[in-house]
């Protein structure tokens, strides 16, 4: 079955930017991408199609990615659901309170394409 | 007044006085009379016995004659005498023969006993005359008769009433007298007395005008003028005391309003509470705050005028210890204020706890600047770093593509190629240029957070020695690249330092590549040595020198060497201003010594502190026995069992726990063994080698703090992941890798478990002295199956200042020369000492 990753920032660029990134993936390892515009829309597919990896942005419009990641955790039908946050915010305690809540990572911006493509690497098993 | 009053000890004199005369006056004239009248009635009785014998010696014959009138007329006679009542004479036959009575004589005197032999006395009543001494006298034994003469008792008794009434009237009449006199002299001695009474009263009543007239020379004279005297020191001691007073009573109202004025007009609220809670100072800010009014607070419980936030800050003080600090209390208005909390204590005369005292300030202006700095920083971070990672993400994807894709396929095209290449370039300095600006970001960012206190900064105990080494490592790219040599000279035995690891490596690395940038081709040598109770770091490069104007100003923001208008800067114009920051927050100095053209010497230095908090000598001493010998190889793992799966060493004391993380981790396909005390782990731990430990706290002997540290001692068990698993919530602090809180959960446990085994690889790449091919420790490809290398003896410092990570071997013959205890004290390093050559370890 083919791998699922999905990418929830508002900003279109980030989006692109990510998806640019993972294309690579997609090409090599038949991992499919998603892309979700706010907290809420990420939500919803994370319940519905559960991917494996997702990357997702912590300052967004209606849900911000803190919410999402505590529902996601909390929820155990979705235990297998690897988070990784991206953030502009660099503070620790931002750091803190995201690996708290069970992210696997925590990346803050800007980050290195080949960072997120060896990090995904390394989540997904591949 | 002074001439009625009498002291009343002379009228008490007087009196008894009086008393006793009267008693004595009574006495004497009592006794006087009883005397007369004894007297005149022995004289009454002696007169009547002479006139009987006078008549009895007379009558003898007349009486035998019968002669009654010669009788009549001779008794007759003596009628006349004073004192004589009646005479009568009988004959021999108790006739009366004559008698004085008139007009009959009482018929009972005629019984009366008369004596032969002599005269006889007797005492009767006779009428009229009352009280009679009847005398008989028998004539011629009573042959011629008898006389007898009645003498008045009466008389004597008018005699002696008289007498007595008259002594009684002169003894009066001298009592007048001589109570007039003492009246008299009293009086004239009472009065002096009287006005120094009055006059003592007067002073005693504070009235210093008062004055005596004093005229005796007596000693109640001296009296008197020693009283005025005393009165007028009085007088001069009570008006300057009165004066002295006055102004101490003014300057106290004078602080007073001084005191008051000035809690009145604090910008600060203050409340006051009495020990039991009630108010007893509200000043206007404080009524401010909460819109109390004007109404008078004083007695009120505090929790019936304030919210309970203000209430229990201030009953918190009941007990009288230290200060508390309040959170954010809402105000009236929408304001914030923050308070805090102190006693009063008073130490003098006697320890006593008068209250408490709150202060309350409006913190909502502060608040709001400190939430702008917040919201400053936090989105100059949003908006600066999201379009940054746009612009170097798709700046190194075009340039990946370009290198991957566009490149090759334009090899055959001469001048399509010459603009690809250029676009390549230009890209390239666009990624330079963005990771700069990310740099300057970050660094902008970093200052600003250290400014607002909104850094976390780590606090544990920090080797330079580490920091140094790890600080190279990171900048080898920037000094290989640059041709540079980095020397790092690290004293041994370094005492720790406490703080925060990452942040000082940031500092060296700052130095280090500042250093290279710097360096004018010469070595940068970085030195790490302990200035008596400091760690002293110098980072010395051989480059230009800075010039003394910048000397000062260097670690200030944005200053940077040179004129900025004609050399490019290079670099944010931050770093040294952040390690400034760093430095200064682990109480150490920067400073920097340079000469122009001979280089700069950057220093810093950081207080070590004592780390025997950490590892107690008592725990070393009880690791030793379980540490191995340094020639026992470690070498013990059979071929097979590398590959087979991770053991985990479960350390727990109570048998189920055992049993089932036994249960639980061979179900996951782990293998398992089990200790049940600190020791058993640690010898566990040094048989089995295992992949992890899993570790109880609390356990009998040697609890689980304890065999973690001696684990983390030991150079062979030191890489080992261990996983806290207790019931304590500061399970890290025990100096585990990972903590858990019982009880556990299963997915999480396994989870970490998994991350822990992986990360463990990564410490066991390993390091082996000598030469490949004279290495025939088949073991070592068991325990390093990926990592190893090989190096000469003198290159080992070489890897480990490159940041080698793993186990060093050294064998035996190898060992001479080299500081193993160096080796060993490293981070994350490990050394075994391989048995020598020609006996190869049993186990292998």
């Amino acid at each position: 079955m083919a791998k699922k990753i999905l990418i929830v920032d508002d900003e279109v660029h980030i989006k692109m930017l990510l998806e640019q990134t993972l294309e690579e993936l997609e090409d090599e390892y038949n991992v499919e991408l998603f892309t979700a515009s706010d907290g809420e829309e990420g939500l919803e597919f994370i319940r519905n199609e559960r991917p494996d990896l997702v990357f997702l942005d912590i300052m967004m419009p209606k849900m911000n990615g803190y919410e999402v990641c505590r529902i996601v955790m909390d929820d155990g039908n979705l235990g297998d659901v690897k988070i990784i946050l991206l953030t502009a915010k660099g503070q620790e305690v931002d750091r803190k309170q995201g690996l708290e809540l069970g992210a696997k990572m925590y990346m803050t911006k800007p980050f290195d394409p080949d960072e997120i493509l060896k990090v995904s690497k390394e989540l997904l098993g591949l | 007044m002074a001439q009625v009053r009498t002291i009343s000890i002379f009228k008490k004199t007087g009196l008894l006085a009086v008393a006793l005369f009267g008693v004595i006056s009574l006495l004497t004239s009592a006794l006087a009379a009883y005397m007369l009248y004894d007297r005149m009635v022995q004289e009454y009785i002696s007169k009547g016995s002479a006139i009987t014998q006078s008549i009895a010696g007379a009558s003898q014959e007349i009486l035998l004659n019968r002669d009654a009138a010669t009788v009549q007329a001779t008794i007759d006679q003596y009628l006349e005498i004073e004192g004589v009542s009646y005479v009568f004479v009988m004959d021999a036959d108790r006739v009366v023969v004559s008698h004085t009575f008139v007009p009959e004589m009482p018929p009972r005197l005629a019984t009366l006993f008369e004596p032969k032999d002599g005269p006889r006395v007797a005492e009767v009543v006779v009428e009229p005359f009352g009280h009679v001494i009847d005398i008989c006298q028998p004539i011629l034994a009573g042959v011629a008769g008898y006389v007898h003469v009645g003498m008045n008792k009466e008389l004597i008794r008018k005699y002696f009433w008289s007498a007595v009434m008259r002594m009684q009237g002169l003894l009066f009449v001298i009592l007048l007298a001589c109570v007039g006199v003492l009246f008299l002299v009293t009086r004239r001695i009472s009065q002096p007395l009287v006005q120094l009474t009055e006059y003592a009263d007067r002073l005693a009543s504070h009235d210093f005008s008062a004055d005596i007239e004093i005229t005796s020379r007596d000693e109640l004279g001296h009296l008197g003028r020693t009283m005025r005297s005393m009165a007028s020191e009085l007088a001069r001691l009570f008006s300057d005391m009165e004066s002295e007073v006055r102004k101490a009573t003014g300057d106290l109202q004078e602080h007073m309003v001084y005191l008051s004025a000035i809690i009145d007009n604090l910008a600060d609220g203050l409340l006051v509470v009495s020990p039991v809670g009630a108010v007893t100072v509200i000043n206007p800010s404080m009524r401010e705050f909460f819109d109390l009014g004007d109404k008078d607070y004083t007695g009120f419980a505090v929790t019936d005028v304030f919210p309970v936030e203000v209430s229990n800050l201030a009953l918190a003080m009941r007990s009288c210890q230290g200060t508390v600090q309040s959170a954010e209390i809402p105000l009236s208005n929408g304001r914030t204020g923050k308070g805090v909390a102190s006693s009063i204590m008073v130490v003098e005369p006697v320890n006593q706890c008068l209250g408490g005292v709150v202060l309350l300030r409006d913190i909502t202006h502060e608040k709001a600047l400190d939430q702008l700095k917040t919201d400053f920083i936090s989105t100059v971070s949003h908006e600066l770093r999201t379009p940054m990672t746009s612009v170097l993400g798709f700046a190194k994807i075009i340039r990946k593509k370009l290198e991957q894709s566009v490149l090759p396929s334009l090899a055959d095209r001469q001048d399509s190629m010459k603009v690809a290449t250029q676009v390549h370039e230009n890209i390239g300095i666009i990624v330079t240029e963005a990771e700069r600006l990310t740099e300057l970001i970050n660094d902008v960012l970093d200052i600003a957070k250290m400014e607002a206190g909104e850094l976390l900064w780590g606090d544990k105990p920090v080797f330079m020695g580490d920091v140094a080494r790890q600080a190279v490592d990171s900048t080898r790219g920037l000094w290989s690249a640059e041709n540079v040599e980095v020397r790092l000279d690290v004293e041994l035995n370094l005492p720790p330092v406490r703080g925060d690891h990452a942040r000082l490596v940031q500092v060296l690395v700052n130095l280090i590549s500042n250093g290279v940038k710097f360096s004018g081709g010469g070595p940068v040598v970085c030195r790490v040595h302990l200035d008596r109770d400091s760690v002293l770091v110098s980072v010395s490069d051989q480059g230009p020198g800075i010039p003394r104007r910048s000397i000062e100003d260097i670690f200030d923001k944005f200053k940077q060497v040179g004129d900025t208008l004609t050399e490019k800067p290079s670099g944010t114009g931050l770093g040294l201003a952040i390690c400034r920051q760093i430095v200064e927050h682990h109480g150490g100095r920067i400073w920097v010594e340079s000469e122009l053209g001979k280089g700069s010497v950057f220093y810093f230095n950081i207080p070590t502190f004592e780390a025997k908090a950490d590892v107690p000598p008592e725990t070393l001493a009880a690791c030793r026995e379980y540490q191995p010998e340094p020639d026992s190889a470690m070498l013990m793992r059979g071929p097979g069992e590398s590959h087979a799966s991770p053991l985990i060493l479960v350390v727990d004391d109570d048998a189920t726990i055992g049993r089932y993380f036994t249960e639980f981790f061979e179900a996951y396909g782990f293998r398992v063994k089990l200790a049940a005390t600190g020791e058993e782990a640690l010898i566990m731990a040094r048989e089995h080698m295992p992949n992890l430990i899993t570790m109880d706290l609390m356990m009998p002997d040697m609890d689980g703090r304890t065999a973690i540290r001696c684990l983390r001692h030991n150079p062979f068990t030191r890489h080992i992941p261990i996983l806290v698993l207790s019931a304590l919530s500061d399970g890290v602090s025990a100096g585990g890798d990972v903590a858990l809180t019982k009880p556990v959960d299963e997915e999480r446990l396994v989870e970490i478990v998994r991350a822990l085994l992986l990360n463990k690889d990564v410490r066991r790449s390993c390091l082996v002295l000598g030469d490949v091919d004279d290495m025939t420790f088949e073991g070592l490809t068991v325990f390093c199956p990926e990592d190893t290398t090989y190096c000469p003896p003198e290159e080992i410092w070489h890897h480990v200042e490159s940041g080698f990570k793993g186990t060093i071997f050294i064998p035996a013959e190898l060992t001479e020369g080299l500081d193993i205890d160096a080796l060993s004290r490293l981070p994350e390093v490990s050394v075994v000492i391989l048995p020598a050559r020609n006996h190869k370890p049993k186990t292998v």
